[in-house]
């Protein structure tokens, strides 16, 4: 019945709140992970460009 | 005693007895007490447990409720234990003779002269809507149509509000079906049948609530359900049912009511349109909003407060599921004029203004926070933040609690969602927000009564969500007040109170701070530090204890290697809670998660806690949930994405200071771990994802071919494949790219 944020009792609130905040952590968890892995992947990308540079050369 | 005892098979005649009692006593004392205690023991007990008792239960029950039996109070008991046993007596009521008879004592129920038997048969037959929906076609033609129709229209408003809730019911099922059905389509399975009865009903129905509508009178309060209330969320859910079909049945009501002299009326009618907005295709309700906004905009000037309420709840859903509607500026002018000038009305009318503004600030926010500089409440933001404060310090805002957190939790929204060009407003907010927990804390001391302590434990706790709002929008420009944010949040975290939740509310806004301003939090670390070890000591308050372990990821990325002078502390505080048999098990997969940013944040150093990590995150995997054990399967799938983080930041955590090696006594165990995951038909994308980062990661960090013989495991190149087929999801696909590059490299170079 005219269901709005204020329907939902406090304790409900409170643990959509703290459900956000371990997401929100979570994504902020795997974004440094992520970073790194993008920062491995292009140095393999670099590292395979120079080897197939080297290979043209030879 | 039963709920205790029959699970254990300790009481397996008590059935049997009972049967008895109804069935062969001609005490009728005795048969109603034999058939409340089959009711309560059904409702307790799960379902399967009862279900080989299935035949004796709905014996002894349908044999109470038949129409035949003299003495109304056992009817009544019969019936309440059948509505309660309907769950597992399933087999029976696939069989079309016992259902048929089932049916026929429930609907005969219905005409009872017993107004307790009545409603009892009606809630009845909701449930077995719940549970039967597919079988009951037959009975809806026959008579579940005629007998609920006429039951809504009972003068009896128990008996009412079971038949309203009857159709509530069914669209209930109905709205799941129709995602159900579509869900099918696309995965080419089964579709479910589905009955369309609540189309079918939709003309019968519509004016029946429409009238009930109007059944309310000036002193019902909103949290007292009555039929107008029901009849109300029958209309929504019909809507969301039936779609454009409910559009043409209610607009007639609400274009001749909507400027009743009646305010009952007027109210429906608001009531009414208010209930339709979502279901219909929004492109059909455009026009008609439209037509309808200036009336409304007007009806928030009402003498009636009910009038006013539910005219600032329609605004509320205008601005939340049709946003569009609102593009034109001078609608959007006169809607926020209103809106925040009803601030100052009632707290009922007030809060529902409050909502308004929160579901314009999230509909309205501009594409991108960090590019967009001005939006279309820019103008209008110090004047709604202005309107605000000064609700929240209107007497009525101390006396309704309610009403006070409704306007924190709006300004926190309008801040989250606000344009670059409002910054200036959101740092002098902050500033008022710092100024005013200050006032509370000067306070806190010379309040006695304990309602008043409450009160003022929920204020500092939505200031500290307001602040925590602020601090996060305005990201580095916070910095120059990072001292004075600090000094309030030590001083509240000094002297709250453990039974308050503002300890957790200050942690969030610690995080945040540090979240954003990083190094700079270094600073505060040695002052703060001793309370979030309490915290982390909190096994009883496992929400507390959750928020520390959270705060510790967070000090660990913003602080890096300068967290090192204690992770000692924190390490021993987080295997305590992990061994605790008091903390709450859901705290304990974000522990293991805290392990991997402890190791993300240390590199290296991390090897003086590898062992004992690893020793814990060992038997952590081995956890299993049984086939049928659904939340266990959910916790356990939850604790194993914690232990695959903890991997993935141990492993690059050691890799960053060079120490992968330390690593490779326990790879064969994380491997053994992982084709355990792959193997089982539970598992999730994000454990899928979770294992295809680890695998690139063991790759990368072992770059030198020692992990050929796991990599070439045939469950690998199973799983990347896997990956990269995952329908929804880029970042899996996008995860499983990287396994796959990684490994391709290692296997090119050894």
């Amino acid at each position: 019945y005219k269901a709005t944020f204020y329907s939902k009792t406090k304790e409900e609130k409170q643990e959509e709140r703290r459900r956000r905040i371990l997401e929100e952590q979570r994504q902020k968890r795997s974004s440094l992970v992520n970073q790194a892995r993008k920062l491995i992947e292009f140095s393999i990308q670099n590292e395979n460009s120079e080897n197939d540079s080297d290979s043209e050369i030879e | 005693i039963a709920a205790i005892d029959v699970p254990r098979d300790q009481w397996p005649d008590l059935i049997q007895i009972l049967l008895k009692n109804v069935t062969e006593s001609n005490k009728s004392n005795l048969k109603q007490a034999s058939l409340q205690t089959i009711g309560y023991t059904c409702e307790l007990i799960n379902p399967e447990i009862l279900a080989s008792q299935s035949n004796s239960i709905l014996t002894a029950v349908v044999n109470g409720a038949v129409k035949e039996e003299p003495n109304q109070e056992v009817r009544l008991a019969a019936i309440q234990a059948l509505t309660n046993s309907l769950e597992f007596t399933r087999v029976n009521f696939e069989q079309e003779t016992e259902r048929n008879y089932i049916m026929q004592v429930v609907c005969e129920a219905t005409q009872s002269e017993n107004e307790n038997v009545k409603v009892a048969a009606f809630e009845c037959l909701v449930r077995i809507m719940q549970l039967y929906y597919e079988k009951m076609e037959f009975y809806m033609q026959k008579a579940l149509y005629g007998l609920t129709i006429i039951g809504m229209k009972s003068d009896d408003e128990k008996v009412a509000l079971q038949a309203v809730e009857f159709w509530s019911t069914v669209c209930d099922e109905e709205i799941a079906l129709a995602v159900e059905i579509e869900e099918a389509q696309i995965t080419n399975s089964e579709v479910p049948v589905c009955h369309y009865f609540a189309k079918a009903a939709v003309n019968d129905l519509v004016p029946t609530l429409l009238l009930l509508l109007t059944k309310k009178g000036m002193d019902d309060e909103d949290d007292e359900w009555n039929i107008s209330m029901a009849a109300a969320t029958c209309l929504s859910l019909l809507a969301t049912c039936v779609e454009d079909d409910i559009v043409g049945p209610v607009l007639p009501f609400v274009e001749s009511n909507i400027n009743n002299a009646d305010w009952v009326y007027r109210e429906a009618a608001i009531m009414a349109f208010g209930s339709i907005l979502e279901g219909p295709n929004p492109v059909n309700l455009y026009p008609l909003v439209n037509q309808a906004l200036p009336l409304l905009v007007n009806l928030m000037k009402d003498d009636i407060t009910q009038v006013k309420d539910t005219t600032a709840w329609t605004l509320g859903r205008i601005s939340d599921v049709l946003p569009d509607t609102l593009k034109n500026e001078a609608t959007l002018h006169s809607l926020v004029t209103v809106v925040t000038e009803g601030l100052s009305d009632t707290p009922r009318v007030a809060s529902n203004c409050c909502w308004c503004l929160m579901n314009l600030a999230e509909q309205l926010e501009p594409e991108d926070l960090e590019v967009n500089i001005t939006y279309p409440l820019s103008k209008y933001f110090e004047g709604i933040i202005n309107a605000l404060l000064n609700a929240s310090q209107q007497e009525q805002a101390n006396t309704e609690i309610n009403f006070r957190a409704s306007i924190y939790e709006a300004m926190s929204t309008l801040v989250s969602h606000c344009s670059k060009d409002c910054l200036p407003v959101v740092a002098k907010l902050t500033e008022v927000t710092l100024q005013k927990l200050d006032e509370t804390i000067m306070l806190q001391n010379q309040i006695v009564n304990i309602d008043d302590r409450l009160a003022h434990h929920e204020l500092q706790a939505n200031l500290c969500s307001v602040l925590t709002s602020c601090i996060r929008r305005l990201d580095k420009d916070i910095t120059v007040m990072s001292d004075k944010i600090m000094t309030t949040l030590l001083n509240i975290i000094s002297s709250a109170s453990k039974s308050s939740t503002v300890l957790e509310d200050a942690f969030l806004a610690v995080g945040a701070l540090s979240a954003v301003i990083e190094g700079g939090f270094s600073k505060y670390i040695e002052s703060f530090v001793p309370y979030l070890n309490i915290a982390l000591q909190a096994h009883e308050e496992y929400q507390m204890c959750s928020i520390a372990v959270g705060l510790v990821g967070d000090i660990c990325r913003a602080l890096n290697e300068g967290v090192i002078p204690f992770t000692d502390e924190f390490m021993n505080h987080l295997l305590e809670d992990l061994q605790s048999s008091i903390l709450h098990r859901d705290v304990k997969p974000a522990i293991l998660s805290c392990f991997g940013d402890i190791a993300l944040a240390i590199g290296s150093n991390f090897v003086n806690y590898l062992q004992i990590v690893m020793v814990v995150l060992k038997q952590a995997s081995g956890m299993e949930a049984s086939p049928n054990d659904y939340d266990m399967i959910d916790y356990v799938n939850q604790l194993r994405e914690g232990i695959l983080e903890a991997y993935v930041g141990i492993v690059q955590g050691l890799k960053s200071g060079n120490s992968a090696g330390e690593m490779a006594s326990y790879v064969n165990d994380i491997f053994a771990f992982m084709h355990n995951i792959h193997n089982d038909v539970e598992k999730t994308e994000a454990l899928i994802r979770g294992i295809l980062g680890l695998i690139g990661d063991f790759a990368d960090a072992f770059p030198n071919g020692e992990l050929n013989p796991l990599f070439n495991e045939p469950w690998i190149s199973e799983i990347i494949r896997e990956g990269k087929r995952m329908r929804g999801s880029i970042s899996t696909k996008e995860v499983a790219k990287w396994a796959n590059q990684v490994n391709n490299i290692i296997f090119l170079y050894n």
